[in-house]
């Protein structure tokens, strides 16, 4: 019926074609029209005065049936409430609460939410019918939406819609709010897939490069501040200088910690929705934060995008915050990334890049080659061709040839939900 | 709030797409079953509106035979459909589609019977239709066709019906069709979303007002008012363009004939013969449709329903004409009526001259009581579709049936008529130019008549040259100077009748005006004959008939104009003042609404109904005078009426708009229950006048005199007490007033005692007497009383 039809907002090619969609979503109302006028016309001629009545009755119909909706839905307050941050492939709840604050009861009135274009999931509209609203009251409907694809995730705003209580003329009304976005967390890799470089060749680094093995206090240097960073830490003659907010760098307290770029080189992606690398790079990341969490270990996270490179020194969920936010693709070329991250990583916590495709050289790589805190590569190539791996493996053992660890994760990989569970509910 | 149950997707599989192909496809499309429709109380609620349409049409018909066949038919295929509506019932359909040819077949068999009235073979076509389908309605959508035809079914009643009566069915179709729709909705706003349940505590309190019983009566509400404001708004157009001329064809074979077009009324059987009769009036059909007519014959007619007529445009029914006048009867041309025939309708009657320019009128007679067989059309008949394959016409174009009129006979009369504007008329030659009219039948006069009458006649048309004005003159002295009275005081039995009537009794009904006109007229060459017929009736607005009543049986003249033709002139005062030649109107009201107040009109009586005329006359007239001072002072119409009618509506226009805005600044605003409390609270104030006790009385009286002395000029400052003010006020006038009213003032303020009622007695006697000075007083204080503070003393003024 013409309730379930699409809505009218897209645009006729044809000038007629607009009011030829008006008037077949109103096919009931266009009969009551036609109806009446011509019952006016065999009245006029047959002068018969019940004629008349019906045909004013049935026009009066009409402008009932259009008042009645518009008071139906006049009024009424909805407030939606986004759950908690979710993880990946949860099905969440989304709240609303529909208030009446009119003096009359409100009957029949159909809720939708659209899901939004980010979120794939059918049918791509819920709808719920309230059957009775009394004056005052109000009822929570619970919209289940699958949170498929970890981002932000801003919802379309909640449509009203009534055709109370005679079924034509259906009004409907779009209840803006700012219930803000639906936050989905990367679901992490199972760590058992995705081996971290091992204890052995982190030491080695450390021990290669680093001699200031000291106490928590130790003072490593002054660097611009990163979201998700403690305040206590700015230092305001640097910052009154520069113009920029720096902070000074301690070493944490359980070890020198671990950086992770996550590369989002848009010639690099492939795959779409949560097949692409870039989300198992994600979800790699993710699975990381997660270890940092648990073992306490300072994280710094770096990804650009929108042509900016954010860096991230939150750990546990700020962290999933983080690779929540992250949108692809980049817009940097390359270098200027895997540079900006030599730059904005701590000095000595290992460097860990996720890279979607293979390095072909190493030139101009040299300040990462050379941290102190060591560098490994994990590649997600997009496609499993055999072309994609060798390529990888090309660039594993140029990379091996100095001295960086890397490895190969492959696609069809699928990462499974976090056995510990991801963000609090 | 109990928590939601988790979604899950709608119930219901949607349907199978229909497979392409030819007959195949076809077949499939066949059988494919619909998204059936489950709602119980929605099919129980089409199946009984369904139903009163279905009864609405078989009370029109007057309860055929088949009408029980169809309810029990209808009521078994609505369950039928309930219980299989998830299946394909692909034979059911075949078979369906092999009975609606039957029933086609039936309706053309019927049609064929009775061409002339397709009326009831319509509406059984429908009937069976909508039975049938009811064996088929698993979805919503059939159950909207179902309701389609429903509503095409109780129009379709409408047109059959006949009476105020018919409101009924269409009261309880619309209530149920409005409980239908609402179910409809529910049915539809379910499909695709999940239902949140109403809340039980909700659900175990009922409200009326709130709930959906209120809901769908404010709806009715706002429907009847929408509907009631469409109907105002409605144009009438009289005039019936497209042709269904209904005839009761088959009455034809049942009737008994009478011959050679005698006319027989059936109220005065056997007392017509050759000679004299010797009448007893007889209530129920006039006298005046009969071979002979006795002017002396006096009684009351009853008021029975006699036809209903529908027509394009209200004019006078013409039943006979009479020739032949001896002072006192009237009787029908001696000569032998012609017989036209026609085997099948319509009988077209010969015209002597077919004017071309000529318009259509026509009528349609549903004759309600046994009538003589005179067939009542307008002027002048030109087809007629009677129940009979001959007629019989008569020299003065009178229409006689060869049967007489029976109850529930129809019969249509298409008239021409050719109304020419009176300034064309007046060119009309005279007379005088035709000297072989004078020795027509119709301008034979007896010599009974004396010669006072031609002379009166003669005077009264001297200054006119036309015959047009001359008889329009005669109606118009007959109209204006003669009483009706009805029945009218008997006349000796050999007076002649104009004669008396005109100069003895001056009172008379129809039959002595029209008796006079003719009389008059034929005393001047101009042929006239007396025509007996009917009154157009009272429009019915709810049915679309005018209906005619025995009582409105009418005497009136018609009169030959040469160049013209014969035209009807009607001189019985009717109360409007004016004639109307002709007697056949241009559509007399525009609205529907107004031909609805005419109607109700009808039901005030005449006594009150001349007064408001009147004073709606003198108001009109007063109205017009001011727009004409206004206008005279150069302002133009438009801006004066708007000048007049918005000095009054602005105060309260413009107050009640402020106070709207402002409320809605406030912020919370429902200005109709506020404005009620504002009501309510100003009523009660009105009517409980409080009474003041007596201290009270005297203050409210000083400070009416305050008022007073403000008004004139004298204001009391501020820092001034009563006494001080009533000094300075003495000092400018020696009012002997202000003291009695000052004391009484200071004890009911100061004062240990209550006043007594003398005191409150001379205070209003004083205050009297102070407001009487004032009045006569005009001039003010010669100096301001506050300024005389500040004024030096030894300023010079």
């Amino acid at each position: 019926m013409h309730l379930l039809s699409k809505d009218l907002t897209d645009r006729g090619h044809r000038p007629g074609q607009r009011w030829f969609r008006l008037v077949g979503s109103h096919a009931e109302e266009a009969v009551f029209l036609a109806l009446a006028g011509f019952l006016f016309l065999v009245a006029t001629n047959t002068q018969t005065g019940w004629l008349y009545v019906v045909s004013a009755l049935l026009a009066g119909v009409l402008v009932a049936g259009f008042l009645g909706p518009r008071t139906t839905l006049r009024g009424l307050q909805v407030r939606r409430r986004m759950p908690a941050p979710a993880t990946q492939g949860d099905q969440v709840d989304v709240e609303m609460e529909v208030f009446n604050p009119g003096s009359s009861d409100r009957a029949l009135v159909l809720v939708e939410q659209d899901l939004p274009d980010t979120l794939p999931g059918q049918p791509r509209t819920r709808r719920f019918l309230i059957e009775h609203l009394p004056a005052g009251s109000s009822v929570r409907v619970d919209c289940p939406v699958p949170a498929s694809l970890r981002g932000y995730h801003r919802l379309p705003p909640v449509r009203l819609k009534s055709a109370t209580p005679l079924g034509l003329f259906p009004a409907q009304r779009s209840v803006p709010d700012d219930s803000g976005p639906l936050v989905v967390y990367p679901s992490p890799l199972s760590l058992a897939e995705l081996s971290a470089p091992s204890r052995t060749a982190r030491q080695a680094h450390q021990q290669r490069t680093s001699n200031r093995v000291g106490t928590s206090e130790d003072f490593l240097g002054i660097r611009p501040y990163s979201a998700g960073e403690d305040t206590r830490f700015i230092h305001w003659p640097a910052t009154a200088r520069t113009g920029q907010v720096m902070v000074r760098e301690f070493r944490g307290r359980s070890g020198p910690g671990m950086a992770v770029l996550i590369e989002t080189w848009a010639e690099a992606r492939a795959g779409s929705g949560a097949d692409s690398n870039l989300e198992s790079a994600i979800s790699a990341a993710a699975a990381l934060a997660e270890r940092a969490r648990r073992q306490g270990l300072p994280l710094t996270q770096i990804c650009e995008w929108a042509g900016q490179v954010h860096v991230s020194r939150a750990s546990g969920e700020g962290a999933l915050d983080f690779l929540a936010r992250v949108q692809a693709p980049g817009r940097l070329s390359r270098l200027e990334v895997l540079e900006a991250a030599a730059g904005r990583a701590p000095a000595d916590a290992h460097l860990l890049l996720l890279l979607l495709a293979p390095l072909q050289d190493l030139h101009g790589l040299s300040h990462l080659l050379e941290r102190r805190g060591g560098l490994s590569v994990v590649f997600f190539p997009g496609s499993g061709l055999p072309e994609d791996q060798q390529d990888c493996q090309q660039s594993v053992q140029v990379l091996a040839s100095a001295g960086v660890h890397s490895r190969i994760h492959l696609p069809g990989m699928r990462p499974t939900p976090a056995s510990s569970g991801g963000a609090s509910r | 709030m109990t928590p939601s149950p988790s979604w899950h997707p709608p119930s219901g599989a949607p349907p199978p797409k229909a497979p392409r192909g030819c007959l195949g496809g076809w077949f499939e499309l066949l059988k494919r079953p619909k998204q059936p429709e489950d709602s119980i109380p929605l099919r129980v609620g089409v199946g009984f509106s369904v139903g009163i349409a279905i009864l609405a049409a078989l009370h029109q018909m007057e309860w055929p035979h088949f009408g029980w066949t169809v309810l029990a038919l209808t009521l078994a295929g609505s369950s039928f459909s309930w219980y299989r509506r998830t299946h394909s019932n692909w034979l059911l359909k075949v078979l369906l589609s092999i009975l609606m040819l039957v029933v086609l077949l039936n309706f053309l068999v019927g049609l064929a019977a009775n061409p002339y009235d397709p009326r009831f073979p319509l509406a059984e076509l429908l009937l069976w239709l909508l039975t049938m389908h009811s064996f088929d309605l698993p979805a919503r959508k059939d159950l909207k066709y179902s309701m389609l035809v429903g509503i095409i079914l109780i129009s379709f009643g409408a047109v059959l019906s006949s009476g105020l009566g018919y409101g009924a069915y269409l009261a309880a179709f619309l209530a149920a069709g409005l409980v239908v729709m609402h179910l409809f909705w529910r049915s539809e706003a379910r499909e695709g979303a999940q239902t949140i349940p109403v809340p039980p505590e909700e659900a175990a309190r009922p409200r009326f007002a709130t709930g959906v019983a209120g809901m769908l009566t404010r709806t009715a509400g706002v429907m009847l008012l929408a509907g009631l404001v469409a109907f105002a708004l409605m144009p009438r157009y009289e005039s019936l363009r497209l042709r269904s001329l209904p005839v009761s064809w088959s009455m034809r074979l049942t009737l008994p004939r009478i011959a050679r077009g005698e006319i027989v009324n059936p109220s005065y059987p056997g007392q017509m013969s050759r000679g004299l009769p010797n009448l007893t009036f007889a209530p129920e059909n006039y006298a005046g449709f009969n071979p002979i007519v006795d002017l002396n014959l006096r009684g009351t007619l009853s008021d029975e329903l006699i036809m209903q007529v529908r027509t394009s445009r209200w004019s006078y029914y013409r039943g006979l004409a009479f020739l032949d006048y001896d002072g006192r009867y009237w009787s029908l041309s001696k000569e032998e009526p012609e017989k036209v025939t026609s085997r099948t309708p319509p009988i077209t009657l010969p015209l002597r001259r077919a004017d071309p320019r000529a318009e259509r009128l026509v009528q349609v007679f549903y004759v309600q009581r046994e009538l003589p067989n005179v067939i009542f059309a307008p002027f002048q008949p030109y087809q007629v579709f009677f129940p009979s394959e001959e007629l019989y016409v008569d020299q003065a174009l009178g229409l006689r049936a060869p049967f007489p009129l029976e109850e529930g006979m129809i019969y249509s009369v298409i008239g021409l008529t050719r109304p020419l504007p009176a300034e064309e008329l007046k060119k009309l030659p005279p007379i005088e130019d035709f000297p072989r009219l004078a020795r027509s039948a119709s301008t034979h006069l007896t010599e009974r008549v004396p010669q006072r009458v031609r002379d009166l006649a003669f005077r009264l048309t001297a200054p006119y040259p036309s015959p047009y004005e001359k008889a329009l003159a005669l109606t118009l002295h007959l109209q204006n100077h003669y009483a009706y009275q009805s029945p009218p005081p008997a006349y000796p039995a050999d007076a002649e009748v104009s004669d008396y009537f005109l100069f003895e009794s001056r009172t008379g009904h129809c039959e002595q005006f029209a008796t006079a006109l003719v009389v008059m007229a034929r005393s001047l060459g101009m042929p006239a004959r007396y025509v007996t017929g009917y009154l157009p009736g009272t429009f019915n607005p709810f049915t679309g008939f005018y209906e005619v009543r025995g009582s409105q049986a009418h005497a009136w003249a018609e009169i030959y104009l040469p160049g013209f033709g014969w035209m009807a002139f009607d001189p019985t005062p009717t109360g409007n003042g004016e004639p109307t030649p002709g007697l056949q109107g241009p559509p007399r009201q525009r609205w529907m609404l107004g031909a609805l107040l005419d109607y109700l009109k009808k039901l005030v009586p005449e006594a009150r109904r001349v007064a408001a005329t009147r004073a709606l006359a003198q108001a009109r007239s007063r109205w017009g005078e001011w727009i004409g001072v206004l206008k005279n002072a150069g302002i133009p119409t438009p801006a004066a009426v708007a000048f007049l009618l918005l000095i009054p509506l602005q105060i309260p226009l413009w107050a009640g708009l402020v106070s709207l805005w402002r409320a809605r600044r406030s912020g919370r605003w429902n200005p109709l229950t506020r404005s009620l409390d504002r009501a309510a609270r100003t009523l009660t104030a009105l009517l409980r006048e409080p009474a003041r006790n007596p201290r009270e009385n005297l203050q409210h009286l000083y400070h009416q005199m305050e008022r007073l002395l403000q008004r004139a000029g004298w204001e009391r400052p501020a820092q001034k007490t009563a006494r001080e003010f009533a000094a300075s006020v003495r000092e400018q006038r020696d009012w002997p007033e202000v003291e009695p009213i000052l004391e009484g003032f200071e004890k009911a303020r100061y004062g240990e005692l209550d006043p007594s009622p003398e005191d409150q007695d001379r205070v209003q006697e004083a205050l009297r007497r102070l407001r009487h000075r004032l009045r006569s007083d005009a001039s003010g204080p010669s100096r301001i009383p506050c300024a005389e503070e500040e004024a030096q003393p030894d300023d010079a003024d």
